[in-house]
C-alpha cells in the first residue's frame, strides 16, 4: 500500500512547535492542536513528509521573530533556538527549488498565486503529495492552488488522522 | 516499474539496506523505495537525488533504508516526548502570516 505523502507549509509547522492561535470565526482557533500530530506523524515515520528549500527560510525566520525585540518578544531567543534545532530534525526530504521552480512559474503566471505559496504548491504536485496550509489566506489562496492541485487541506477545515 | 533488488535477502538481521528501483525517475524511485520500507520496517534516508548504478546494464535507482528498530523508536518516543512538553510549556502567541505570503 503506498505511503502518505504530505506537504505541510510554514503555517502548520510553526504551530506545531510554538503554541499558537488564529482569530478565526471571533474566536482563537487553536492551530497547535491541529499541527501537533502532524509534526509528531513525520517524526515517527509514519507519512513521508517533502518540502520545498523555502520552508527552512520560512520558519527560522517566523521563529526567530518571535523573540525579536522589535516583534515583542513573546519567546526567550534560547527557546526559539531550541525549537529551530527540533524542528530540523525532523525527515523531511528538500526538494530542490531547481526542480519546482518552472511550476512554481505556471502556478503564480495561471492562478496568482504568491511566489512563497508557489513554493509549496509546486512541491505537493511534483511529490504528489497532500498539501497542509493553515487557513484560507486572504488572498484566494486555497481556491486558487485547488485549481492545480486536488488534495490541499486547511488545519481549520479538518483533523489531520 | 519496481524494487528490483535489496541487500535484506542476504542480511535479514541487517539495520540497514541498499534498494534499487529501475524507476524511470529519480521521484518515482523514491517512492517506490519509501513504500518498500514502510512495508518491511524500515524508514529510507531523507536524501532527495538518489544514487544512480549500472547493474546488468540497466539503470537503477538506488536508496539506503535503516530498520525501525526497538532502539529507533524509543528514540523517537522520547523526542516526541520532549517536543510535546518544550512546545507546551511556551507561551501562546498569535499566529502571524509572512508579508510576503499575504
Amino acid at each position: 500500500m503506498p505511503r502518505r505523502r504530505i506537504v505541510a507549509d510554514a503555517s502548520v509547522m510553526l504551530p506545531a512547535f510554538f503554541p499558537e492561535v488564529l482569530p478565526y470565526r471571533g474566536n482563537q482557533f487553536d492551530l497547535t492542536r491541529r499541527a501537533k500530530p502532524i509534526a509528531e506523524q513525520i517524526r515517527s515515520r509514519l507519512v513521508e513528509a517533502f518540502a520545498p528549500e523555502h520552508l527552512r527560510h520560512e520558519f527560522i525566520k517566523r521563529a526567530l521573530g518571535k523573540a525579536s525585540p522589535r516583534d515583542g518578544a513573546a519567546i526567550a531567543f534560547d527557546q526559539a533556538v531550541e525549537q529551530v534545532r527540533e524542528f530540523l530534525k525532523l525527515p523531511i526530504v528538500y526538494v530542490p527549488g531547481s526542480k519546482l521552480v518552472e511550476v512554481v512559474f505556471t502556478c503564480v503566471e495561471a492562478s496568482g498565486v504568491s511566489v512563497a505559496d508557489g513554493w509549496y504548491l509546486a512541491c505537493a504536485m511534483e511529490t504528489k503529495s497532500e498539501l497542509w496550509i493553515s487557513h484560507e489566506h486572504a488572498d484566494g489562496l486555497v481556491e486558487a492552488a485547488r485549481e492545480h492541485h486536488d488534495k490541499v487541506y486547511l488545519l481549520t477545515e479538518r483533523t489531520f488522522k | 516499474m519496481a524494487i528490483i533488488r535489496t541487500d535484506l535477502d542476504k542480511l535479514p538481521d541487517a539495520n540497514a539496506v541498499e534498494v534499487d528501483s529501475d524507476a524511470p525517475d529519480n521521484m518515482q524511485a523514491i517512492h517506490e523505495i519509501d513504500d518498500w520500507a514502510a512495508e518491511h520496517g524500515f524508514a529510507r534516508v531523507s536524501e532527495y537525488w538518489l544514487r544512480q548504478r549500472k547493474v546488468n546494464g540497466r539503470r537503477v535507482f538506488r536508496g539506503i533504508c535503516y530498520r525501525l528498530s526497538e532502539d529507533e523508536v524509543k528514540a523517537i518516543g522520547e523526542e516526541s516526548a520532549h517536543a510535546a512538553r518544550v512546545t507546551d510549556s511556551l507561551p501562546t502567541t498569535i499566529h502571524q502570516v509572512d508579508e510576503d505570503r499575504k
